[in-house]
């Protein structure tokens, strides 16, 4: 036993392999937030009127309101006022050919499949550095079927009629008080425009990463499926180790019309902290798909490894008639890692289905906890909704908690919930041990089975790395 | 209602207040703002109410409380035997100490009865098992009239190796709110086995906080609410493990029609350290009306690794394939219906260790179903 | 005529299953009724008990000179037309003996006869049982729950006995049983073979018509009965297997 605890000490100080910082000078406001710090991003941007306004007033919004205090995270006070809410890149690039081999190269390490590769891989990118989005792949092709996939800021100029039709129609700017700072500050993000009848040829995919000191990232991804199109999105993070908890507040808004279909997956390996709990991401994020059409179909699919505080529930308005809400989830928390993370669905058509699967792992002093909302409004006649909720507890310290609502106003519902609670058995481990396998390599066996509900949602590369994060992110933690 | 009662019955912090009350915040908040006047402890209550809560197998065990004050009047203890102990601080505060269990049990009446005007009442009862087991009967009866709301506070104390079976029933008016604050703690290999059944009411709150702190303790809550009318019940169990080895078993049935609104919170949280914890829990609910709402919130919190927790809760209507199954069968469709809700409420009773008070709930439950069907 | 079935078009959900079937039944008699999967054979018995999402938008169906259509499944089984369902549903916590009693002594009210009290009823049951060699364990479990196939199956047959239908559709009650539970059953009906009383049984192989010797076969394809003979019509079945019905159908019509 004694030899096991030395084993956990050594596998606790492991590395976080993405923790590097790249040295390229960035442009940055001082820190601070007012509303001059609002109008300043918005010129930075060129960004017309209305749109400075739209944040102005999500500004004044978010000021009247009182971070959440709900979830089960223990969190030290955000000083608001000590983040600068923007950097970019100095010398910014015009294309990607122009952009800072530096940057391409960190990219390479984090293994995004930029420019050249990302061809190889099929894979179109648009890669978020900071608060910037410096160059976005594959656009000729996807402009060729009409589909338009490039930066928000882009897209505000470019594409302003649709961005003004559909920006914060599924997260309006006071929804919480994280989404109303998102929405004043917001520096960049993705935009993805697949019109009726399109379906996406590629799987589309952003790579976001925070580099800059005391910098928080707020990016504001929209996604926009009309009549009949479908898509499959790759959202990937990851951040550079630091000593001081980096802010990220996150908006993704979905819109699927009649017939239309949206996949969105996550790789979140944000810096996590240290093991004694110092830096790490603070990652406050609102996602939510809103299934507006009839026999639409929105899927979020996440694997969380990272952070050291994760406060997101990636959501579904079922509001179509016959349309389909799925969630499906991995969190892994570790060392002094904390997650609130579930679901929230909203069924308010008829006939509409939701499915959730939640599959939470906790490690050393990790506190992991699923929170998910099933919710059937009146007019949700023969509304659906499974949800399976399972926990593994890896270790004495950690804790697994499940904070289901279910509320359901209309008779013609069905709605299952279930959860169960595990270890990984003395009894497995020694069985797998005693056929010649490594007690690691028995705990990564038995943590990917218990994953394997998930991992098979995500697209191939994704479901590989998924695995890998995983493997790499429990290390040591068997004892 | 002063600021400090209100506080002690509603959570302190903002944050307790909002999570807790979350789905019955509109039923409490216009009980908060009514005027109520003291509830009179001296109220004569009807031959109906006498009859109903004279069980023939508690006479001379029976312990009633009117409108929160211990009644002499009403009570009938002849046979109480010399191992329970009554002592009452003043009326509203009662302490029952039984050294030693016996097989018969204590009856527990709570009456509320209506004055003039809206009334209320607040009564406290404590009880200590010493040893051996013993039965205990909570009933909670009201008589219609002018607005009564009351609250009780409980304490339950088992010694090492004590077994106290409960049944809790309520079978109120809807002009009549309650809200019931019960705290169990459980010794070393101590037992707590409770069984509810709950009907009717404005609002009933039903708060069970049961703290199984002995090695090897264990505790099972089962329980049935049916619901009509404008009916809201809310039931909040908060069951705690905090030592090796400990069980705990929750199993509650909803039926929830018209206008109702049911509640179920179950909470169940195992502490580092209470290694063995085994913890499972299901709640099923029938959904009946379009206008009735199940709200139903199944919490695990575990910080101990070597445990069995599992949970499961549902939201649903009567099995249409079950429905035309009976039908075929000659039994008509009104019947069929009663049938499958007393069937699904009554697994709650199931392992009841009284015959005769299972036999109790169940007419209690029947008497609750649609009656033009005549059955079951 | 017991029961007459005329020109019955049937759909479910959207889509006709039933397309002009016809079929007279007389007391005393019994009807083998067999086809390949997805023939209708199943419609045909739920909607002779009345379940719900059948649309009968042709044809009529008379039993006993009246209406059969018009009444509610419980008033179907009180006026004698009982169906052995092909997957008989669990029922947790409704007791098998307590249910059969709930059922008989509905039945016996609607006819206007007395109830039948406890001691009646379990006397009655008891030779039942006995009849249909079933061990009286099974009257103290929940109906049908928990019960293997064949249990499932042979508790059809037991209901059937208790409740003395006029009419009794079987449908594909031999399906998943092996050759001595399905002789059980066969025991059963025929202990029940009676002039006042029919038959139809649904099966989809000729096996069980060995031990159920019918009075007439059809053979129902896509809807329709497009045969009909006597129990000789189900070994050819047996020996040239659907497709050939459907080729002397061809063959006919060319």
């Amino acid at each position: 036993m004694a030899t096991e605890r030395s084993q956990i000490e050594t596998a606790l100080s492991r590395r976080y392999d993405a923790g590097f910082v790249t040295d390229i000078e960035s442009d940055s406001l001082p820190p601070g937030l007012s509303e001059d710090v609002v109008r300043a991003i918005s010129a930075r941007k060129n960004e017309p009127d209305w749109m400075t306004q739209w944040r102005l007033s999500a500004y004044r919004h978010w000021l009247t309101m009182l971070p959440p205090h709900w979830a089960k995270l223990d969190i030290d006070p955000i000083d608001f006022q000590a983040i600068s809410y923007f950097s970019q890149p100095k010398n910014r690039p015009k294309s990607l050919d122009e952009v800072d081999p530096k940057l391409l190269e960190t990219y390479d390490k984090l293994g995004v499949p930029l420019h050249e590769r990302a061809r190889l891989a099929g894979v179109a990118v648009d890669a978020v550095f900071d608060s910037v989005s410096v160059g976005t792949t594959f656009r000729k092709e996807l402009a060729d079927v009409g589909i338009l996939f490039c930066s928000m800021s882009e897209a505000v100029r470019e594409y302003p009629d649709l961005v003004r039709k559909y920006l914060g129609s599924v997260v309006p700017t006071g929804d919480n008080y994280f989404a109303a700072l998102n929405s004043a500050v917001f520096s960049d993000g993705s935009f993805v425009f697949v019109p009726k009848g399109v379906r996406c040829p590629m799987e589309l995919s952003t790579y976001f990463r925070i580099n800059a000191r005391d910098t928080g990232q707020f990016e504001r991804t929209l996604l926009i499926a009309e009549e009949g199109a479908s898509v499959s999105y790759l959202e990937g993070c990851t951040a550079p180790m630091r000593d001081e908890n980096q802010l990220h507040a996150a908006v993704v808004e979905l819109v699927a019309l009649d017939d239309a279909s949206i996949k969105y997956s996550t790789v979140q390996n944000w810096y996590p902290g240290d093991e004694n709990g110092v830096g790490g991401i603070y990652n406050f994020v609102t996602k939510r798909g809103d299934c507006r059409g009839a026999r639409s179909k929105i899927s979020w699919t996440q694997v969380e490894t990272g952070s050291a505080i994760t406060w997101k529930y990636p959501s579904c308005i079922l509001r179509g008639d016959d349309s389909t809400g799925e969630f499906n989830s991995v969190a892994l928390t570790h060392h002094r890692q904390q997650a609130d993370t579930g679901t929230k669905m909203i069924h308010l058509g008829k006939n509409t289905k939701s499915k959730i699967i939640s599959k939470g792992i906790s490690a050393g002093r990790g506190q992991n906890t699923y929170r998910g909302l099933v919710k059937i409004e009146k007019g949700a006649d023969g509304a659906r909704n499974y949800t399976q909720c399972d926990s593994l507890l890896i270790g004495k310290k950690c804790g697994a908690h499940t904070f289901p609502y279910i509320e359901v106003k209309h008779p013609g519902a069905i709605v299952e919930h279930e959860a169960t609670t595990s270890k990984i058995s003395d009894d497995q481990l020694f069985y797998c041990r005693s056929r010649g396998i490594a007690e690691e390599d028995a705990v990564s066996m038995i943590v990917d089975g218990f994953c394997k509900q998930v991992f098979k949602e995500l697209p191939m590369e994704f479901a590989v790395e998924a695995k890998k994060l995983l493997e790499v992110s429990l290390e040591g933690a068997v004892g | 209602m002063d600021a400090v009662a209100l506080d002690d019955l509603l959570g302190s912090s903002a944050r307790e207040r909002e999570e807790s009350w979350r789905y019955s915040k509109n039923a409490i908040r216009a009980l908060t703002q009514q005027t109520f006047a003291t509830a009179p402890p001296d109220a004569t209550l009807s031959a109906e109410t006498l009859q109903r809560i004279d069980l023939p197998f508690t006479r001379g065990r029976r312990i009633v409380i009117v409108n929160g004050a211990y009644s002499q009047r009403y009570s009938n203890i002849g046979e109480l035997v010399s191992t329970i102990r009554l002592h009452h601080e003043s009326a509203q505060r009662l302490k029952i100490t039984i050294s030693t269990g016996c097989a018969d049990p204590l009856h527990l009446v709570y009456v509320s009865a209506p004055a003039g005007s809206a009334s209320r009442w607040q009564a406290d009862c404590e009880v200590e098992l010493q040893s051996g087991s013993a039965g205990l009967i909570e009933q909670h009866v009201g008589e219609a009239g002018a607005d009564v709301f009351g609250t009780l506070t409980s304490q339950i104390t088992l010694g090492p190796g004590t077994v106290l079976r409960a049944t809790m029933i309520s079978d109120i008016p809807d002009s009549v709110s309650l809200l019931r604050k019960g705290h169990c703690t459980v010794g070393n290999s101590a037992v707590f086995a409770a069984t509810h059944a709950h009907f009717g009411g404005r609002l009933q709150r039903i708060e069970s906080r049961i703290d199984l702190v002995g090695t090897k303790s264990s505790c099972s809550s089962r329980g049935v609410f049916v619901l009509r009318g404008r009916e809201h019940v809310d039931v909040h169990l908060d069951v705690r493990h905090n030592a090796r080895d400990t069980r705990s078993n929750v199993f509650w049935r909803g039926v929830a029609d018209q206008r109702s609104r049911g509640i179920f919170h179950g909470a169940i949280t195992v502490a580092a350290g209470a290694d063995g914890a085994d913890a499972q829990l299901s709640n099923k609910n029938l959904l009946l009306s379009a206008n009735a709402e199940i709200d139903t919130q199944p919490v695990l919190e575990i910080y101990a690794d070597e445990v069995k927790a599992s949970h499961g809760a549902t939201v649903g209507q009567l099995d249409e394939r079950v429905l035309f199954y009976l039908r075929s069968r000659g039994i008509p469709a009104a019947a069929a219906r009663n049938l499958l809700i007393a069937a699904f409420c009554r697994e709650v009773f199931d392992g009841m260790a009284i015959d005769v008070m299972r036999e109790y709930l169940d007419a209690a439950l029947v008497a609750r179903l649609p009656a033009d069907a005549g059955m079951p | 005529m017991m029961l007459k079935i005329d020109n019955l078009h049937v759909r479910v959900a959207g889509k006709e299953i039933l397309k002009g079937l016809t079929l007279g039944v007389k007391a005393g008699e019994v009807h083998a009724i067999m086809g390949p999967n997805g023939a209708g054979k199943s419609t045909l018995g739920n909607v002779l008990a009345g379940r719900a999402g059948y649309e009968i938008t042709q044809g009529s169906v008379e039993y006993n000179g009246a209406n059969l259509l018009a009444l509610e499944p419980e008033q179907r089984a009180a006026e004698g037309v009982f169906l052995a369902f092909q997957y008989p549903v669990e029922i947790a916590g409704v007791n098998n003996t307590y249910f059969l009693k709930a059922a008989l002594n509905a039945q016996r009210k609607y006819r206007g006869e007395a109830e039948l009290d406890s001691m009646q009823f379990l006397k009655s049951v008891r030779e039942k049982l006995r009849v249909l060699h079933i061990s009286d364990e099974l009257l103290h479990r929940a109906v049908n729950a928990g019960f293997s196939g064949g249990e499932k199956k042979r508790n059809e047959i037991f209901q059937m006995a208790l409740l003395e239908p006029k009419l009794a559709i079987l449908d594909e009650t031999d399906s998943g049983l092996d050759i001595d539970a399905m002789k059980l059953v066969a025991d059963g009906v025929n202990a029940m073979r009676d002039p006042q009383r029919a038959f139809i049984v649904i099966t989809h192989y000729q096996r069980l018509l060995d031990y159920i010797v019918p009075d007439f076969v059809h053979v129902m394809v896509d809807g329709r009965i497009v045969e009909s003979g006597d129990k000789s019509l189900a070994l050819k079945l047996e020996e040239h297997g659907y497709a050939w019905i459907a080729e002397r159908k061809l063959a006919g019509v060319a």
